[in-house]
């Protein structure tokens, strides 16, 4: 019998997904995991596996970049956002936490790639903060890794 | 390359060789040595009481040093990358690096090394459980470091006796540092930020000197000629016999000088 919680996601799920459908979602969203193939990280080469986090009909989540005050009382990088909310797993759909926080080997390094109207060729972002105490939503906060300011 | 420097830092010379390699980490090779130094010797020195004693504990079925990152383990690292404990790393600290004059034809550079030895967060029972590793680990590192190296890294042979390889000085696969000192070291609780987990941790700074030394290749002077002088154009003519008195000439080289200055 699954609780009110679990009913809930799949219709916030679909509502999630309406801005994007509306073209209001203008960046989309992955987990990225790098693999080097030398004897430490940032040895010889990398490699990568992507999951891309969507809503409903593959929609991308929300993507929110921090105003200057947010930043400041976050102890922020300028360039931060959050990402989400992210609809939780439920049968046919949603997200599987370890997909935002994937179990990892050693040496392996994990970010964010956010691609969009700044980051055509998509810009890394390293998580800070993950915010899982919701039943119905993830939030991601991630700082930018390879972003010049502008 | 004849336009290239022809000098020597630690263990790096200039010119740079090309080599397949698809990153610039051989170009401070002394840190990944000190890494693996450290972490051969103590796997080697700890294993024996190791196993009983994780058993219990997150450690459980890992080494004594599971994880090895060439790089100082600050937030923004640990942020990015896995690292499974007991993690040691090794990095050239922020502190500034000072540049002074050893002799008249000699520098030197000064650098701060940190090596962070780190178990991970533990409850109040394993901290005492296992926290003396802490003691005893800066206790290796300093014996590896009076001993010059470690039979469990690397090792040299002389009349059938098998030693320690000598990897801290100069010579083949070794950190070239001129001087190294044990600068201090403290072990406890540590944190990656401030308010952060507490990692129990053990740090270790090292300070160490790499001089500057000549390449001995460098352009070869025959069939050449040379104007010099002892002042403006011709004042390479301290550098030039500097050069050859260092070099020696080969067979068959002659030189006739003519002085253009007084």
């Amino acid at each position: 019998m699954p609780t009110l919680a679990e009913s809930l996601r799949p219709l916030v799920a679909s509502i999630r997904a309406i801005p994007g459908q509306m073209g209001l979602r203008p960046y989309s969203v992955a987990i990225v995991v790098g693999t080097w193939s030398g004897a430490y990280v940032g040895r010889e080469s990398k490699t990568e596996s992507a999951i891309t986090i969507t809503e409903a009909n593959g929609q991308p989540p929300k993507v929110r970049f921090l105003n200057a005050e947010e930043i400041a009382v976050g102890g922020l990088q300028k360039g931060s956002c959050t990402i989400g909310p992210i609809t939780p797993a439920f049968p046919g759909g949603g997200t599987l936490f370890t997909n935002i926080k994937p179990a990892l080997v050693d040496g392996q390094t994990v970010h964010v790639r956010i691609t969009g109207p700044e980051f055509p060729d998509g810009g890394l972002f390293k998580i800070t903060a993950f915010d899982t105490d919701h039943a119905i939503h993830y939030m991601l906060t991630c700082e930018p890794t390879e972003l010049t300011p502008p | 390359m004849s336009d290239s420097l022809y000098r020597q830092w630690g263990a790096v010379a200039l010119p740079l060789a090309a080599t397949s390699e698809a990153d610039l980490s051989s170009l401070d090779p002394a840190r990944d040595i000190l890494l693996e130094l450290f972490a051969a010797a103590l796997i080697s020195e700890l294993t024996p009481r190791w196993a009983n004693a994780v058993a219990g504990t997150p450690l459980v079925g890992n080494q004594p040093v599971q994880s090895k990152l060439p790089a100082i383990p600050d937030l923004d690292a640990m942020r990015q990358v896995y690292q499974a404990f007991p993690l040691l790393a090794v990095g050239r600290t922020d502190d500034p690096q000072t540049e002074d004059e050893l002799t008249l034809w000699q520098n030197r550079i000064t650098s701060r090394w940190s090596v962070n030895y780190i178990l991970g967060p533990l409850e109040l029972g394993n901290q005492l459980k296992l926290g003396d590793v802490l003691t005893e680990a800066a206790r290796i590192l300093s014996s590896v470091l009076h001993a010059g190296g470690h039979k469990a890294y690397a090792t040299t042979t002389n009349e059938g006796q098998v030693f320690a390889k000598q990897v801290l000085g100069a010579g083949a696969s070794c950190c070239y540092f001129s001087t190294l000192k044990v600068v201090n070291f403290m072990q406890g609780a540590a944190a990656f930020s401030q308010g952060g987990p507490k990692y129990h941790a053990l740090t270790y700074l090292l300070e160490t000197t790499e001089l500057e030394t000549d390449v001995r290749v460098g352009t070869p002077l025959v069939g050449r000629s040379f104007s010099l002088g002892l002042d403006g154009d011709g004042g390479s003519l301290p550098g030039f016999m500097r050069t050859i008195s260092r070099g020696g000439f080969s067979s068959g080289f002659s030189t006739g000088f003519r002085v253009l200055g007084t």
